[in-house]
């Protein structure tokens, strides 16, 4: 049983103890600055106006040589957590294995990920070589008992250092379970893991599923005489589709068992007191499933990295709408301030310009809690709020301060956001397709390793009709202007939440929609396409809650509500936050002009700006409030009677 | 593509954007190229997807040595490129061996690339595309050596960008900005002089910004550079003489 934490999740803040904390963060690398230089950047972490400061705590950095870890110096991470906890700022702590971060070996010692027997293997036996930003290495498996009870001893060390440190007495209010945890970016469907414990794992998953050997072989078309002669598909061409499906469906569920057991060593380790937290990298379809990590209580807040310029709205907008369903703490653990110096393996860049766009985008869209990667420069990260000594940068810092002065005023956090329809990414219709990958043994994580068009062996990521839906669905309730949440059908939210629920459909659709919609018989499903006839396993479905089907996307416009607030301009969006006695509006220009946008609204009441500035309008509750938002500008009123 | 010791840091993050951009716009020029992938000779799919009717390609003998050469003939690509998935084992092995070398990231990169193109499982019309010798030149020239040199852009008289590098037997060993230039200058040589880390560089480079755009609109980016600081392009120069 599960220790009671001590901070706990309260209407998408923190609770520590009583206080309510807004989750607002930085990201400061203690090991990459000069010890000197640590009360500068805490001091000017403060004064930007973030709650909380975030850091990786590198396995790779702190154990350079088996056995020998080093906690001195800059490397102190006690030091600097007391340090930080001096200034009032709480601090979230990520002791991986895995960090990223632009490390050579990606947070993993060398010494670990060179074992041969710890190698994570591809569809044809051998090891992966993922391009880490300095170098190579060979990525281990997470499958591997060898792999996982070292990085016990690591959080075993940590938890002996820092466990003291939790809140309530202490700093430390969240820990990150693992980074980014998927494969290593490789979601193509055949091209890992298949180290042979990763094998055991999926021979006992599967067995679960169908309950004997001789129904995996009635299922798969095989003739396996025992469990260990079942071997798993290694490409789409393998003939039985079921068993290529229920390979997908096993990676899903490696990685919530992995990060399962990862959340446990961590709290048996001591960390028990504080929020679990784990970031999926910008994926909303297999390998990974955000919502089912926080229904399945692997972690306590499951959120989403983002990484965009101002161009980007749209797209964290709807990611913001992912995590308004699926979250109890719709959180951004990653969100992209400055830029990764290797401009020739990811080319892009976040400024000062297009901070204001990132985070307005998102926070409007449902996101609660954001932690800004990077506040501080440090080796291969240019570009953020303060440079490598805590020098501010005064463009970013005063858009922090602005932002945190912002969400204090608008208290989104005691409104509920207008979205009375939710859209179901159709994810047994999506593995169906990912399924039909091909050449896993040399597709690789980037582009750059080889010139190849990932589109052509991975169908599941170019197109296809229920993707077509799925997007037609959502530009239907676009026009509309109807704002909606993105849940995945295989861990839908509650559908109480809603007046309308629609997923495309060719054949198949998760069982665990049709288990929500037992559940919430007064919501309306509305199916694109077609009744479904399978589950996510292509079982026959017997008999279904009434549904609606659609025949084109166009028809769902017939079943939305009316908006309650627009603007009919295609590129500009608005977002209606409402409470009982005051709304909050927030007007996005999603182009590279100025627009004028007219905005409507059924809010009644006075207006007063709250972005960019604080300030009274002068304005008739009855007349349409004409706006002029600069080139990917954002606008943000409260209407209060 | 650097090596893991190398120190990336304190860099301008105007400037550095801003070179981020000419670099991101050189690595993602749009490119009409057809891609098609089979297996055996039997289509599996082809990128984009209308050139399958388009092309008729499924009538086509897809295993042929010439289909290239004949697609590129009847089309408008710019490139076209064939993939046998029944043929990729060599490309695994390839990438296997590369991997497990040693080699610094950059000549990794590389080495896959010449794998992908040389493949028995890859045809392609025109001429594979030549992968980048810039910086080996450069390593190799640069091997018995310890080296900075320092890169400074202005635009008019606004400084735009500054970059110190060291280079360590041929390998960049650190990236910084420099923090002390001066604000305004009267003369090339007095800006090239203002900065500690500027007067003690070994190469020295003042230039404008479309010198540098035109750069990186040139195949050989390094090379011309350097060639054209050489010849009177650059508004000041110090040392590239000790440059291939």
């Amino acid at each position: 049983m599960r220790p009671v934490n001590r901070v706990t999740v309260d209407r998408g803040m923190l609770d520590i103890d009583g206080e309510r904390v807004r989750w607002l963060s930085g990201s400061i690398h203690y090991w990459r600055h000069d010890v000197a230089d640590w009360p500068r950047l805490l001091d000017g972490a403060r004064e930007v106006g973030v709650t909380m400061v975030d850091t990786y705590v590198p396995w790779e950095v702190h154990e350079s040589s088996p056995g020998e870890r080093d906690f001195e110096g800059r490397l102190d991470i006690a030091r600097f957590i007391e340090m930080a906890g001096d200034r009032g700022l709480r601090v979230s702590v990520r002791p991986g294995p895995a960090c990223g971060a632009e490390l050579p070996t990606h947070g993993y010692p060398r010494h670990v990920v060179d074992q041969a027997e710890v190698q994570a293997l591809r569809c044809s036996g051998r090891p992966y070589v993922l391009p880490s930003a300095s170098h190579f290495f060979k990525v281990p498996s997470y499958a591997s008992t060898r792999f996982l009870s070292q990085v016990r001893s690591w959080y075993d060390e940590l938890g002996q250092r820092l466990a003291d440190y939790q809140a309530p007495g202490g700093p430390i209010a969240a820990i990150q379970v693992d980074n980014e945890m998927g494969f290593f970016f490789q979601a193509h469907a055949y091209a890992l893991d298949y180290h042979p414990e990763c094998l055991r794992q999926w021979r006992d998953f599967v067995l679960g599923l169908h309950g004997s050997l001789d129904a995996v072989n009635a299922a798969y078309g095989s003739t396996a005489a025992s469990p260990a002669d079942l071997d798993p598909p290694r490409d789409g061409s393998d003939p039985s589709e079921v068993r290529r499906v229920e390979w997908l469906l096993f990676r899903e569920h490696h990685v919530r068992s992995t990060l399962r057991r990862l959340r446990d060593a961590l709290v048996a380790s001591g960390f028990d007191c504080v929020v679990t937290f784990h970031n999926d990298y910008a994926r909303t379809e297999t390998p990974l499933d955000q919502g089912a990590l926080e229904q399945s209580d692997t972690v306590d807040v499951a959120g989403i990295d983002a990484y965009s310029s101002r161009k980007g709205g749209p797209w964290l907008s709807d990611i913001g709408r992912h995590l308004s369903a699926s979250s109890r703490l719709p959180l951004m653990p990653e969100l992209g301030s400055g830029w990764i110096a290797m401009p020739w393996l990811i080319p892009a860049a976040i400024d000062a310009r297009d901070q204001e766009m990132v985070a307005m985008a998102t926070f409007a869209a449902g996101v609660r809690g954001a932690n800004f990667y990077m506040l501080a420069d440090r080796d291969r990260w240019y570009g953020s709020p303060m440079d490598i000594h805590g020098n501010l940068r005064e463009a970013q810092a005063s858009f922090l301060r602005r932002f945190r002065e912002f969400l204090d005023e608008a208290q989104l956090e005691e409104l509920e956001r207008v979205a009375p329809l939710l859209i179901l990414e159709p994810r047994a219709e999506f593995r169906r397709e990912a399924a039909r990958a091909v050449l896993g043994d040399i597709v690789p994580a980037y582009r750059e390793v080889m010139p190849f068009d990932f589109g052509l062996a991975d169908p599941g990521s170019s197109g296809g009709a229920a993707r077509e839906w799925f997007g037609a669905l959502q530009e239907t309730a676009r026009r509309a202007e109807v704002d909606f949440d993105l849940g995945a059908a295989s861990s839908p939210p509650c559908f109480e939440r809603y007046q309308v629920a629609a997923v495309p459909v060719l054949e198949c659709l998760d069982s665990a929609t049709i288990a929500a919609l037992e559940a919430s018989p007064s919501t309306r499903l509305l199916v694109g396409g077609r009744l479904p006839a399978k589950n996510e396993r292509l079982q026959q479905l017997g008999p279904l809650p009434s549904v609606l089907i659609l025949g084109s996307a166009d028809e769902l416009s017939a079943h939305l509500p009316q908006p309650t607030a627009w603007t009919g301009d295609a590129v500009a969006a608005v977002f209606h936050w409402r409470g009982a006695e005051r709304s909050v509006l927030v007007a996005l220009n999603h182009s590279d002009k100025t627009r004028q946008v007219n905005i409507e609204t059924t809010a009644e009441g006075s207006w007063r700006s709250l972005w960019p500035r604080s300030e009274r309008v002068a304005r008739d509750a009855s007349e349409a409030s004409s706006a002029v938002l600069p080139a990917y500008g954002v606008m943000a009123w409260e209407v209060a009677a | 593509m650097i090596a893991p010791d190398v120190r990336i840091e304190d860099l301008d993050p105007e400037g550095f954007a801003w070179l981020c951009g000419l670099a991101a716009q050189r690595q993602h020029r749009p490119q009409r190229w057809l891609w098609i992938l089979h297996r055996g000779g039997s289509l599996l799919g082809c990128r984009p997807t209308e050139a399958r009717e388009g092309l008729e390609l499924e009538s086509l003998d897809l295993g042929s040595p010439q289909i290239a050469d004949t697609l590129i003939g009847r089309s408008d690509y710019e490139r076209v490129v064939i993939v046998d998935g029944a043929r990729t084992q060599d490309l695994a092995d390839a990438l296997d061996r590369e991997g497990d070398t040693g080699r610094d990231q950059a000549d990794y990169f590389r080495a896959c690339q010449e794998a992908f193109w040389s493949s028995a499982a890859v045809s392609t019309a025109p001429a594979p595309p030549r992968t980048s010798t810039t910086w080996p030149r450069l390593s190799e020239a640069l091997s018995a050596r310890e080296l900075t040199a320092s890169c400074v852009v202005v635009e008019g008289s606004d400084l735009l960008l500054s970059l110190h590098a060291h280079f360590h037997l041929g390998q960049l060993s650190a990236l910084t900005s420099l923090h002390d230039l001066s604000p305004s200058w009267r003369s090339w040589d007095e800006l090239a002089t203002s900065s500690s880390a500027l007067r003690a560089s070994d190469v020295v480079v003042v230039t404008d910004r479309q010198h540098v755009e035109e750069a990186f609109s040139a195949a050989d980016l390094l090379g011309t550079f350097i060639e054209s600081a050489r010849n009177g392009s650059a508004h000041f120069a110090r040392g590239l003489e000790r440059l291939p």
